[in-house]
């Protein structure tokens, strides 16, 4: 017999909406002997009600890894609350005994149930345990606190304290005070110095790492800023406390140095939060937008969940450029989870996001909350669920990684080179401490380059027999449909194939190139020569021009993409383009406000005719330069100009020359894009043309 | 909520990319297939060229000539060989070798030429796909045809362009030999006519003759290939640019930007209007708080609560953005001081008199200029009704963003206009701190009028403003103070008093100008608050109300009165200089409000002794270099060296100028509060902003 989930103590105040909130959004668990809950370490964002059976926690000791029993949960009671809390990991695990049933619900839903009906206490309680727990971990671990006896930890701890921070909130700046140091607890932050008024990277520091060790001995203010890049926490331990501790041990405290390292991500938070993250290849991405387009082909309400435009990320050691997409990547403590007011937001048992449209009210909170933008509003469809009353509101939508369907996400599936992939960066980027493997990254596939050249010199050499008419035809014919279908299985495969399809658009793209190769000599080899101006052979000359733009293209997707990757700094999608170029366009008219007379000299005379410069764009993206490169080329040549003269308003030419060479850059990116849609454009035309007229053909053969 | 979704759904151009290349695919396949098929239905043509007409009569099959799928056709089904075979004998070897087919020089498809001769004087001409009749003048007999062949059908053996070559002498411009197979070469050059006539007889030279009138009465009209290149070839370019055209179409569509919203509420509402949430539903998602752009709303404990109903400016965004309707607008008495103003901002005391800008109560800079428009535009509804006799049509004071509004409106409108400030332009947006992101928010407002408002930072929008200025040619006519407004008759007299620039200090020049209508556009800081400290008369110089560059301080010593948002930024600004040593100087015990952003930089800056902080202290005396610093309840004065002091403590709404000409505020008004807790209020540059 199942128990009221809300007879639980810590859920009795909850009143009648909050009861019917968390169960409309809560799912029912049931376990069989022996079967976890959920075990200890794992970030937990549910708090369960036992309902049936018994439900056994225990500690796992960090010395010997033995379980240590807490307690049972009997029906009626609640475990894993330590859930509510923010980004709270599990201290315990939990074990079913015998068969049992228990009711999971959204953690942060509880918080907000609990918070209305005014139970703060139970929050207080539950935070002052889970915290203490946690610095006991931390501290444990810690090498600083490595040779003290477990009495004397136990003072560290009770002296220590847990602080939470925000995305870009400081820990602590430069000439701050110093009396406290700091133990990483969850997070990522940034260390870095002030550089003339910009920050200056030193390190990146995460769970288990110590900030602010070097002043918290001495009486020095703060030497560095520290910048949490993600929510983050820290164990804050006052500074007699470790002074008080180096006294007690006879060794002297060795912290690891913090290693001075490269800048590798910008956004490394984003990588190390991400479960499963939409990444594109940048030498290999076409930028022909299958991905996009398959997305919103598989959905119902025709919206892409995929953005292709992006932030693009150098991974040295794979010698990878990655082009990050705006796309769910089901982060493993996602930010838009705790603001949505209904439990819309969850996660399954593969802890994937998922949004349930029949919670979802479409107030935005989660669009708002992402940071990456990776959520948007949509219509809802008729056939959408929709909470009572709200069947005409918007609905959160997001990628679901294609849910249901067998081929797995349309996005990654529709690409014609492969070049797109869903991975988990930290297990992928060495960067992060994942394998040394370039193969778990998308990269383009073989293409047999060679064996398509020859397919097309073989096509050709077809062209010199007279084979019958009739046959012939039919021959070239087919082959035409069959580069046609290409285009229709990319377009139609995910609307109207629900299930796996026969041939992925990446063999697809292969098997279009070589029958595109094969397809001229064959439509050559029919005319047996002879080009007259009638359907057929006005079809044949179009299908020449297709196979030349077909083949133009195949070579420019082989050359362009590394071009365009090198020159963009990020991949914006090209419809945001003339948004850029406005942006770009203010951005150099605020750095040249207010500048000195030189620095104005200079663009005048130097950075002003680079700017203007027509063939500039493509000389930039054909020179294989990165921005950066660009900029120091631009700059060096202008120091030459200047002799040693003005030194001091060196800075204020750098940051001309920066949005100069930006707008260079995008000018160049958008014309490569341009010529590579283009292209195929004039091929899609050029194919349908001539298909066109060959219906024609055939109809007057046939008559 | 639609703006939402099509903002998304927008979003990506590679959905319509796509869509666009398929529908390129299918508007041109069809158009083309469809063209070049109902160009066939018309011609009755075949793929390898129109079949000639008496071989269409016949109802010849391919079958019949093509015996074997790619050999010769063979014309012998129907064509006696002993007949119709060449008497040349050089074309009789060739026939024999197999090189010389009758197709070789009388192709079936195509070009199949003729010319039949009635023997009346009449003659048909055999084109590839129609027969025509005409006259020939003198004709051969009945019966006789002469076949046209295209002298290009020679030219694998003949060369028609040397003398040399036999068929030379029997060629002329038309490009077909209408000659016989059984001509034999010329003897001697003696004229053509005579030649052939010679030659060949009478009957043979008639029918020549008559063959040539023939192709140039009626040739040059048929279409010389059967119809094909007449038709097909511009079908298929058409096509292709139908395609192109399609994808063009389709692919713009998802660039397509969200539309402009409608039309809000341009004055604040002249009652009370505040959200009520229901805090049984309220789901706690801050969609009203992120849609309110006056900070009304907040979440407490999930719930949505009113926080600064005062703020509430009446325009209402929370509502439409609640997603369950948990939240209803009440509307309740009418506005605690607001002023007497009806739906278009015109004084309901002084008709003629106008409000646009902060001094509405309706904060924003997008907002101003919407008004500043609107209000013209209901002076031009109303320009008949006004006063007759006037000097001008419209006096607009302060050139701010309403003011600059209303002026670049009047003159579009075609309305005299003069538009006095007393400081300079835009004096209100200039005083931010340099580089301030000027925010465009709500989004959902339109920006009506000529006046540019996009979200840049303050010297980019100044300087575009100044442009626009310049643009239209409007005379602004700065450091001009308008000393009163008095209602004379159906017009207004105003009287403003301009400090010349050219002259020494105190020359001043005095307008008066008779106005059908005024516009009051001098913002919340109208007169700057009133500075108590005792200030020495050659000390006024380095007193300065408004921080325009923190730049002119570099190196300099300056302190900074003042603890709002505007104090803060400016002292944040000017630490930031090298070399500047700046001490804020607040009267209160602590922050009492601003942005938790310029607090946490200002205790920063402090704790790192950038900044000199000095709460509970206030300015007795300003003297030239020196300024006095008094601390709350203590006797003795600090002396400081300084070359600057910023008085940044706002400022108050030119009430008396207002007042004098007929505005009037609701009954329940209270006088404006003067505690150091207000002016802080008051100076949040939210205001401004």
């Amino acid at each position: 017999m199942a128990r009221d989930p809300f007879s639980s103590s810590l859920l009795a105040d909850v009143d009648e909406r909050g009861k019917k909130e968390l169960l409309a959004a809560s799912r029912e668990v049931t376990l069989t002997d022996g079967q976890l809950a959920f075990s200890a370490g794992e970030s937990g964002d549910q708090v369960f009600v036992c309902t049936e059976g018994t439900i056994a926690l225990y500690v796992p000791s960090k010395k010997d890894g033995k379980e240590r029993h807490v307690r049972d949960a009997l029906p009626g009671d609640a475990f894993g609350e330590e859930a509510i809390l923010p980004f709270a990991a599990r201290q315990t695990l939990a074990r079913s005994r015998g068969k049992s049933a228990a009711v999971a619900m959204p953690a942060h839903l509880v918080r907000r149930a609990l918070s209305r009906a005014g139970a703060e206490e139970h929050e207080a309680r539950i935070r002052r345990s889970v915290e203490r727990a946690l610095c006991s971990d931390v501290i444990s671990a810690s090498a600083i606190f490595a040779d003290l006896s477990e009495t004397e930890r136990g003072k560290v701890v009770d002296a220590s304290s847990v602080r939470m921070l925000e995305k870009n909130e400081y820990l602590y700046r430069e000439g701050d005070p110093a009396d406290e140091l700091f133990l990483v607890a969850s997070g990522t932050l940034t260390q870095t110095v002030d550089d003339v008024g910009r920050p200056r990277v030193l390190g990146y520091v995460s769970r288990g790492d110590a900030v602010g060790d070097s002043e918290a001995s001495g009486k020095r203010p703060r030497q560095s800023s520290v910048l949490a890049t993600g929510p983050s926490r820290v164990i804050v331990v006052p500074a007699k406390v470790v002074q008080w501790s180096a006294g007690k041990t006879a060794h002297l405290t060795r912290l690891p140095q913090l290693l001075p390292t490269a800048h590798l991500f910008r956004d490394r938070h984003r990588f190390e939060a991400a479960g499963s993250m939409l990444v594109i290849d940048g030498d290999s991405c076409l930028r022909c937008g299958q991905c996009s387009s398959a997305c919103a082909s598989v959905h119902d309400d025709g919206v892409s969940r995929l953005y292709r435009g992006g932030d693009k990320f150098e991974v040295p050691s794979l010698g990878a450029t990655l082009l990050v997409p705006t796309s769910c990547q089901h982060c493993k403590n996602p930010a838009c989870m705790p603001p949505c007011p209904t439990g819309a937001i969850g996660r399954n048992d593969a802890l994937e996001v998922v949004i349930r449209a029949e919670l979802c009210t479409g107030c935005g909170a989660c669009e708002k909350a992402c940071p990456w933008d990776n959520i948007s509003m949509a219509p809802r469809t008729k056939d959408a669920p929709a909470p009572a009353g709200l069947a005409g509101a918007d609905l959160a939508v997001k990628c679901d990684l294609c849910e249901g369907r067998a081929h797995g996400p349309a996005c990654v599936v529709a690409c014609p080179v492969t070049a797109i992939a869903r991975v988990e960066p930290a297990r992928v980027l060495p960067e992060l401490g994942g394998g040394k493997d370039r193969a778990a990254l998308p990269a383009a596939p073989r293409i047999p380059t060679l064996a398509i050249a020859a397919t097309l010199a073989a096509s050709m050499g077809a062209t010199l027999v007279h084979p019958p008419f009739r046959a012939s035809g039919v021959v070239a014919l087919v082959a035409l449909l069959t580069c046609v279908l290409y285009m229709l299985q990319k377009r139609l495969l995910f609307r109207y194939v629900g299930k796996d399809s026969v041939l992925a658009p990446s063999r697809g793209y292969l098997v279009h190139a070589f029958t595109g190769a094969l397809t001229p000599g064959l439509l050559l080899a029919h005319s047996h020569g002879h080009v007259r101006a009638n359907p057929g052979g006005i079809a044949l000359t179009l299908a020449l021009v297709a196979g030349a733009s077909g083949l133009l293209a195949f070579a420019l997707g082989r050359v362009l993409p590394r071009a365009m990757t090198r020159a963009e700094a990020s991949s914006t999608g090209d419809d945001r383009g003339p948004e850029e170029w406005r942006a770009l366009g203010v951005a150099l008219l605020s750095a040249l406000s207010g500048k000195s007379e030189l620095t104005k000299a200079i663009f005048e005379r130097v950075l002003g005719p680079y700017d203007r410069r027509l063939a500039g764009p493509m000389s930039f993206a054909l020179s294989g330069r990165t921005q950066r490169q660009e900029r120091t080329r631009l700059t060096t040549s202008i120091d030459a100009l200047l002799e040693g003269r003005g030194r001091d308003k060196q800075a204020e030419v750098a940051e001309v020359a920066a949005v100069v060479v930006q707008r260079r850059a995008h000018r160049a990116k958008t014309t490569l894009a341009r010529v590579l849609a283009g292209v195929v454009v004039l091929h899609v035309l050029a194919v349908a043309a001539s298909l066109g007229l060959i219906v024609a053909h055939v109809v007057e053969v046939l008559r | 909520m639609s703006a939402q979704a099509t903002r998304s759904a927008a979003r990506s151009g590679d959905v319509w990319r796509q869509r666009a290349l398929l529908s390129a695919l299918v508007v041109t396949t069809a158009l083309s297939a469809g063209g070049a098929v109902a160009a066939l239905g018309s011609t009755g043509a075949r793929s390898v060229g129109p079949l000639a007409l008496p071989h269409q009569r016949a109802k010849v099959a391919c079958a019949s000539c093509h015996t074997t799928s790619d050999g010769p056709a063979t014309c012998v089904g129907c064509h006696d060989p002993g007949q119709h075979v060449s008497t040349r004998k050089a074309h009789r070897t060739l026939m024999e070798k197999g090189v010389l087919r009758c197709a070789t020089c009388h192709p079936a498809h195509g070009e199949a030429y003729g010319v039949s001769f009635a023997g009346d004087g009449h003659a048909k001409v055999f084109h590839a796909d129609a027969v025509s009749e005409i006259e020939t003048g003198p004709s051969p007999p009945k019966g006789t045809i002469v076949p046209l062949v295209r002298t290009e059908r020679c030219a694998g053996c003949h060369n028609g362009k040397s003398p040399a070559d036999p068929i030379a002498r029997c060629l002329d411009a038309s490009g077909f030999s209408r000659c016989w197979d059984e001509h034999e070469t010329p003897l001697s050059p003696r004229g053509a006519t005579g030649v052939c006539k010679a030659q060949h007889g009478e009957t043979r030279y008639v029918a020549w003759e008559g063959a040539g009138r023939a192709m140039k009465a009626d040739l040059p009209k048929a279409s010389a290939r059967g119809g094909y290149e007449g038709t097909v070839l511009p079908v298929s370019l058409a096509s292709v640019l139908a395609g192109a055209l399609a994808y063009v179409l389709v692919s713009r569509k998802g660039r397509r930007r969200v539309a402009a919203a409608a039309k809000t509420a341009a004055f604040a509402a002249p009652v009370k209007r505040l959200p009520v949430v229901n805090p049984v539903t309220c789901l706690g998602c801050y969609a009203c708080v992120d849609a309110c752009p006056f900070d009304v709303l907040e979440i407490k404990q999930y719930v949505a609560v009113v926080a600064r109903p005062k703020d509430c400016t009446g325009v209402i965004l929370c509502e439409p953005a609640c997603p369950n309707g948990s939240i209803v607008i009440h509307e309740g008495e009418a506005q605690e001081g607001a002023l007497r103003i009806d739906e278009h901002g015109e004084s309901l005391d002084a008709r003629g008199l106008f409000v646009a800008g902060d001094l509405t109560g309706l904060p924003l800079i997008k907002n101003a200029i919407a008004q500043g428009a609107r209000v013209i535009e209901r002076i031009r509804e109303r320009k008949k009704e006004l006063a007759r006799e006037a000097d001008v049509d419209v006096v607009i004071v302060g050139a701010g963003p309403a003011g600059l509004s209303a002026a670049l409106s009047a003159k579009d409108a075609k309305l005299t206009v003069r538009l006095y400030e007393q400081g300079d332009l835009a004096a209100s947006i200039r005083a931010f701190p340099r580089d301030k992101l000027v925010f465009d928010a709500p989004l959902t407002m339109p920006v009506e009028g000529p006046l540019e408002f996009q979200s840049a930072k303050k010297e980019e929008l100044v300087r575009a403003w100044e442009r626009i200025v310049r643009k239209h040619g409007l005379n602004v006519q700065t450091r001009t103070r308008v000393l009163s407004i008095v209602k004379d008759g159906d017009a207004f007299r105003v009287t403003a008093r301009q400090a010349r620039a050219d002259a020494p200090e105190g020359a001043e020049e005095d307008h008066v100008v008779r106005a059908r209508a005024v516009v009051l556009a001098t913002g919340k800081y109208g007169s700057p608050r009133p500075f108590e400290a005792e200030i020495a008369p050659d000390a006024a110089p380095h007193v300065h109300r408004f921080l325009s560059d923190a730049r002119s301080f570099e190196g300099k010593r300056v302190i900074v009165v003042g603890l709002g948002d505007s104090a803060m930024e400016a002292a944040v600004a000017l630490a930031k200089q090298p070399d500047t040593k700046v001490t804020l100087v607040h009267r209160g015990e602590d922050f009492a409000r601003g942005r938790k952003r310029n607090v946490d930089e200002v205790r920063h800056l402090s704790t790192r002794g950038l900044l000199d902080l000095r709460l509970n202290t206030f300015v007795r005396k300003v003297e030239p270099g020196l300024v006095h610093l008094v601390r709350v309840g203590a006797h003795t004065a600090d002396i400081v060296e300084v070359d600057a002091v910023l008085v940044l403590i706002g400022g108050e709404p030119a009430w008396a100028l207002a007042e004098g000409a007929g505005l009037r505020r609701h009954e329940n008004f209270s006088a404006p509060r003067t505690s150091e807790d207000e002016h802080l209020v008051t100076e949040d540059s939210r205001g401004i902003a």
